[in-house]
């Protein structure tokens, strides 16, 4: 049986290739019907410049862009520009060449040559400064690992990143070049120079190579290499040559080529050679003759000026006035206003036995035809009962081989080339539009309406079922081979009835929206529900599954199904149409596939809008010659399931940039081996910013991203299309960040790109302390401090008469230094390796940390004290007193007694001795401590005064006093001040009451 | 991204040429609820093309900066957005460079080695519109305003010379005795918030010297 239906399938696709406008499958003919689909840039999408001069595709994927007006990176999606401050020579572009160490060379008009290595720009300088020879027409590596320059001046090479002269072309030294091709062999360097013609150097031999009669001596403009071997060479308007086998042959305007010179040759994916002409647009050889696309063919512009084919098989077209173009291989055809379906917004479609398709749409009635082209369908009577006709949701052709449509509070039916019937007086259909049409298997039809009615035609006699069935619009029907229909409805899930009974099979658990747009029976009996904003639903043997996004398919509202013979599905959606498995689907039902893979078919592939009709039955259909036809809101969309390639395969992500607070980084290590880059970050709180990106040029708007940090993530962030991730205040640690990329069927590459971080620590971030770390850094600084002091004491030493002062000075500093700073940074070191030991209790290591913080703090201050001690521009009074005063209110600060302080605002700057200062300084702090520890006050006067050539500093609290007759415990303390102070002339007067306070008067001599 | 969450925080920029105590500083502003370092800049020329364009709330500022020293980039700062508080940073207390940065329109200055809490409170404090000011620097202030009044006559009148009122004198010695801003509000019989502008005041005359070359030649500056 089944051989049998093929076989009447296999004679009816040769029949139906004979009658005229019916579809023809192979893809040559489906190119046919329409041009490749083109997509452009220019500046408003980020290119510099609209001037495309060359274009060529990096080792990474990058397509790369020379412009007049800078260099342009892209990735399909944006454009990275290059310009002067990115240290080009010159923003005026005129040639690019990728070498084999991944080294892009730029050539410029009249700045040189220069070449962009791991990111940065290098001009090379030409030491011959021949006039012209910096301005760079064409370049070519070959595989010696040589640059070959082709300038205006003649030709260079650069080898070693030295640009040199080659004996063995002293010739074309001083010829202009105009192009440069590597042969596909590599043995040969085609040289198309203006003097001297074309010449081919082969090992070391240079060759002139002659052209055909009429046209010996070559000046060519651009060269190519095509799969076959044959040379192509440009020579001017309307003239391009072609050498194949040591033979030449000659094609001109009379191959279809313009009166216009051909600016650039290159091949297509499928082996057509593409030329594109000065100003007159892009031209294909197919073999027989150069077919031209234009700006009417929505290339951007017609004045061609570069050529590439990247390795997805896309021809990309640099123009002079348009940017860049993109041409891609078309895998859908869409037919639409152009081709006659003047109401492109399409609803219905069906075909009947002769192959012929009639589509219904609202305002433009029906429209008959095919692939070739539609006409309005208005025959008479019909076109009289226009009212009815103009809107026809439904169009549904019978096996035999009448068509019934829906229109307007009617139901038309069309049979041997006349109207059979047109339905307008039956109750039900009053004030409705028909929506759904459906035929069984006993020649009954199946109608739904508007208004929720579902009607069964059989002999001529409609029966109408309760209206319960559906409350509103019924957009689907299906028949089962039992003769049970399915109702599917805009609200109320999915029902199913059976002639001759009451019970109702309703559907709504397990679906995600019960507004159906959609039914698909299948032959083993599966129903296949496309649902309004709850994608895609099964029912099978009575249970329901449903396929969302996180089953991997992205479609949400599914208003067509249409099934192949390969048993995918193909469904028509708003965003687009989508191929997925019928066998991955039920995997994915039963358990044993987690994710099914989709392909997506959109905008990007030649349609003209992603949006599918959808809300009517019967909806898209599988032609007789084997298309899916989906019908859009912009004409009707034929994909030919047999030729479909595989889905592309997942690009690999690429790190574009990193930031780390803003600011660009670069990667620690970023060799040729394959070990992940690497971004170590110094320590502090930092925001991380990563570009990443995916280079697929095809659908690039369609890559999907996923990234994990991991060591904070605790998953997958699926990032969809953006290009872009943040991380605020990533923690001091090791961290591996992880992206991947998915194509347009979300297929994920097994190719992880990874990022390691090392965010370094601050040495309190560190669960285990630094120790050594920390003492390194003070000792740094107290010998730096150490050399400071030092320094500033020689030039003391010249100053310092005695040498008993400088001996005293010297002993002082160093016990200073030793005694306090020394002092603090061994107790740094011993709280470091406590809290190094301590690795349970937190609040132990923070009491630690506090005071390290609080011991270093004092170390500062020491460090201060010795600075100040030690600086002679503090030798004079105004400053000692300024000095003692901001030294009271540090040391009062955090303390319960409140200083005040009488001090003049001014001071002349009287000369004070270093070492007076000092020991008054000293006595004043002891007169702070006793009072700070023994005194119990609450307040302290800190007063100083001037007074004929003496100073009299006073330091009196409000505290407990003490008996002058029997000192107190500090008052080994105030002996040494009193007798220091005498060494220096001057005196101390202490005085106290019991439970009054205490004075310290300190007066010595200033000025002397 | 999640950016707005920390909108009311006070956003601080750094401008500070050791990494270390740049990066410090930063961890320490944003792990501080309601404290933002929006930025970093290692140097004046940087803190001059950032700052204005991105508006900090407060500008904290090393006094030592190499290439263009702290007191400069203040006096260029405060051209540039004049109701900028910018808070000196010093590791030591040299009184004559912290003078000059206040003459240059800094608001205040700050120890290195001041603590976290000390640092924030005066951040806060100037962010509100305060103008933290030092007894010593009270003095100063007074004795630099009297060499100003010693100025000979016509220099004072070639320029734009500004005295201190009553009030402001009285402040400054309030000041520079020990009271606190409260107690000089409770002394004076003025409110809290008058002391407060009493000090932003002697803050601007200050800057205003600074802009006039007469004065600041007269003073040997």
């Amino acid at each position: 049986m089944r051989f049998h239906l093929r076989f009447i399938g296999r004679v009816a696709v040769l029949l139906l290739a004979l009658i005229p406008g019916v579809a023809a499958t192979t893809k040559e003919q489906l190119r046919q019907a329409q041009p490749p689909i083109i997509r452009s840039w220019g500046t408003e999408a980020g290119l510099p410049q609209n001037t495309v001069t060359a274009i060529v595709q990096s080792h990474d994927g990058y397509m790369w862009l020379g412009t007049r007006d800078g260099l342009a990176r892209f990735d399909g999606v944006r454009f990275n520009t290059f310009g002067l401050e990115s240290g080009l020579p010159s923003v005026d572009i005129s040639s690019l060449c990728e070498d084999q160490q991944g080294v892009l060379w730029i050539g410029t008009y009249g700045a040189g040559l220069c070449c962009l290595r791991q990111g940065r720009i290098k001009t090379l300088a030409d030491p011959s400064r021949l006039p012209g020879s910096d301005t760079i027409t064409c370049l070519q590596a070959d595989s010696a690992g040589q640059l070959w320059v082709g300038t205006a001046a003649g030709l260079r090479f650069c080898r070693d990143g030295k640009m040199l002269d080659d004996p063995l072309f002293t010739n074309l030294l001083h010829s202009p070049i105009h192009s440069l091709l590597r042969s596909r062999d590599g043995k040969t360097m085609w040289i198309a120079s203006v003097i001297h013609g074309l010449m081919a150097a082969t090992e070391g031999r240079l060759e002139p190579c002659p052209g055909p009669a009429d046209h010996e001596k070559i000046v060519g403009r651009s060269l190519f290499e095509d799969h076959l071997g044959r040379l192509w060479v440009s020579i001017g308007n309307g003239m391009v040559l072609c050498r194949e086998n040591g033979q030449w042959r000659i094609f001109n305007e009379d191959d279809g080529l313009p009166f216009a010179y051909i600016t650039s040759i290159t091949e297509g994916a499928d082996g057509s050679i593409w030329a594109g002409s000065l100003d007159d647009g892009l031209y294909r050889f197919d073999g027989k003759r150069f077919q031209v696309l234009r700006r009417a063919d929505k290339l951007s512009a017609d004045d061609i000026r570069s050529l590439y084919s990247d390795h997805e098989g896309n021809l990309w077209v640099g123009t002079r006035t348009g940017g860049l173009n993109r041409l891609s291989e078309r895998n859908l055809v869409v037919v639409a206003g152009a081709q006659g379906l003047t109401n492109d917004f399409t609803r219905s479609v069906a075909e009947t036995a002769d192959g012929t398709l009639w589509v219904g749409t609202v305002g433009g009635s029906v429209y008959r035809g095919g692939l070739a082209g539609f006409q309005p369908f208005r025959p008479d009577p019909v076109s009289a009962l226009i009212y009815y006709y103009a809107n026809v949701d439904p169009v549904l052709a019978t096996p035999d081989g009448a068509l019934w449509w829906g229109g307007n509070g009617a139901l038309m039916h069309w049979q041997d080339n006349h109207l059979a019937g047109c339905f307008t007086n039956e109750a039900w259909i009053q004030n409705v539009l028909v929506t759904a049409l459906q035929n069984d298997r006993r020649g009954g039809i199946w109608i739904g309406t508007s208004g929720g009615q579902l009607v069964h035609l059989q002999n001529h006699h409609f029966t109408e079922y309760p209206k319960q069935l559906a409350r509103a619009t019924i957009t689907s029907l299906a028949v089962q081979t039992d003769g049970a229909v399915w109702i599917g409805s805009v609200a109320g899930g999915v029902k199913r009835i059976r002639e001759g009974s009451d019970a109702v099979l309703s559907i709504t658990n397990g679906l995600a929206s019960f507004s159906i747009r959609t039914l698909h029976l299948d032959e083993p009996g599966t129903l296949w529900i496309g649902t309004a904003g709850g994608g895609l639903s099964c029912w099978r043997n009575g249970k329901v599954t449903s396929f969302g996004a996180s089953q991997g398919l992205t479609v949400s509202t599914v208003s067509q199904i249409v099934e192949d013979d390969h048993g995918f599905l193909w469904l028509g959606g708003n965003s687009g149409i989508f191929k997925v498995s019928k066998r991955d689907l039920l995997d994915c039902a039963e358990g044993k596939l987690s994710f099914v893979h989709s392909r997506s078919f959109g905008i990007n592939d030649g349609m003209l809008a992603d949006e599918c009709s959808g809300g009517f039955c019967p909806a898209g259909l599988k032609t007789k010659s084997g298309l899916i036809c989906i019908s859009t809101v912009r004409g009707l969309v034929f994909i030919n399931p047999n030729e479909q390639r595989g889905e592309p395969a997942p690009p690999k992500v690429l790190l574009e940039e990193m930031l780390v607070n803003g600011q660009p980084q670069t990667l620690a290590s970023a060799g040729a081996a394959r070990q992940p880059a690497r971004l170590v970050i110094a320590p502090g709180s930092h925001d991380i910013e990563l570009h990443y990106t995916a280079i697929e040029f095809s659908a690039p708007e369609k890559i999907g991203f996923r990234y994990q940090l991991a060591g904070i993530d605790s998953g997958w962030t699926e990032a969809l299309a953006r290009r872009t991730v943040y991380y605020q205040r990533i923690p001091p640690g090791e961290f591996t960040f992880h992206v991947q990329a998915c194509n347009a069927g979300g297929v994920w590459s097994d190719q992880d790109t990874a990022l390691e971080i090392t965010a370094r620590p601050f040495f309190w971030e560190t669960s285990w302390f630094h120790a050594t770390s920390i003492l390194a850094i003070s000792g740094g600084s107290a010998g730096i401090l150490w050399w400071l002091l030092r320094r500033r004491y020689r030039q003391r030493l010249a100053r310092l008469q005695t040498l008993n002062v400088i001996e005293r000075e010297r002993l002082r500093i160093s016990k200073d230094m030793h005694d306090h700073v020394g002092g603090v940074l061994t107790q740094v070191s011993q709280l470091s390796d406590m809290g190094l030991n301590e690795t349970e209790d937190r609040a132990l290591v923070k009491n630690r940390f506090e005071r390290i913080g609080n011991r270093a703090r004092a170390a500062v201050q020491s460090l201060d004290e010795i600075v100040w001690a030690t600086n002679p521009k503090n030798d004079n009074l105004a400053s000692f007193a300024e000095y003692v005063s901001r030294f009271s209110d540090e040391f009062f600060e955090y303390t319960s007694i409140r200083c005040w302080q009488e001090v003049p605002a001014t001071f002349p700057a009287l000369p004070l001795r270093a070492d007076v200062r000092h020991n008054v300084f000293l006595a004043v702090r002891e007169a702070f401590n006793n009072a700070l520890k023994h005194s119990k006050g609450t307040e302290v006067w800190l007063r100083i005064k001037l007074d004929e050539g003496r100073v009299t500093l006073e330091v009196e609290d409000n505290g407990c006093g003490f008996d002058p007759a029997r000192p107190a415990a500090g008052g080994n303390g105030l002996e040494n001040m009193r007798a220091r102070l005498a060494e220096d002339g001057g005196q101390t007067v202490m005085s106290s009451v019991p439970g009054k306070g205490t004075r310290v008067r300190l007066i010595f001599p200033v000025g002397a | 991204m999640n950016k707005s969450k920390v909108n009311k925080a006070i956003q601080v920029a750094l401008v500070e040429d050791d990494p270390n105590l740049r990066a410090n500083l930063t961890t320490m502003l944003n792990g501080s609820s309601g404290f933002q370092c929006q930025a970093a800049y290692p140097d004046g020329l940087a803190a001059l093309r950032g700052i204005p364009a991105n508006r900090p709330d407060v500008v904290l500022m090393d006094i030592n900066l190499p290439g263009m020293l702290g007191t400069d980039c203040v006096r260029e700062l405060k051209e540039l957005t004049p109701n900028l508080p910018v808070l000196m940073l010093t590791v030591y207390e040299d009184s004559e460079q912290i003078f000059k940065s206040l003459m240059s329109g800094a608001t205040g200055y700050l120890l290195k080695r001041t603590s976290k809490e000390k640092l924030l409170e005066a951040i806060r404090e100037v962010n509100a519109g305060g103008a933290p000011m030092s007894r010593q620097i009270a003095r100063r202030v007074v004795q630099y305003f009297q060499k100003v009044n010693e100025l000979p006559t016509d220099t004072r009148n070639a320029s734009v010379v500004v005295n201190l009122t009553d009030r402001e004198q009285e402040v400054l010695a309030a000041l520079a005795k020990g009271y606190a801003y409260k107690e000089i509000a409770d002394l004076l019989q003025i409110s809290f918030e008058t002391v407060r502008t009493h000090l932003r005041t002697i803050y601007e005359k200050l800057h205003v010297h600074s802009r006039t070359e007469a004065v600041l030649k007269y003073l040997g500056r």
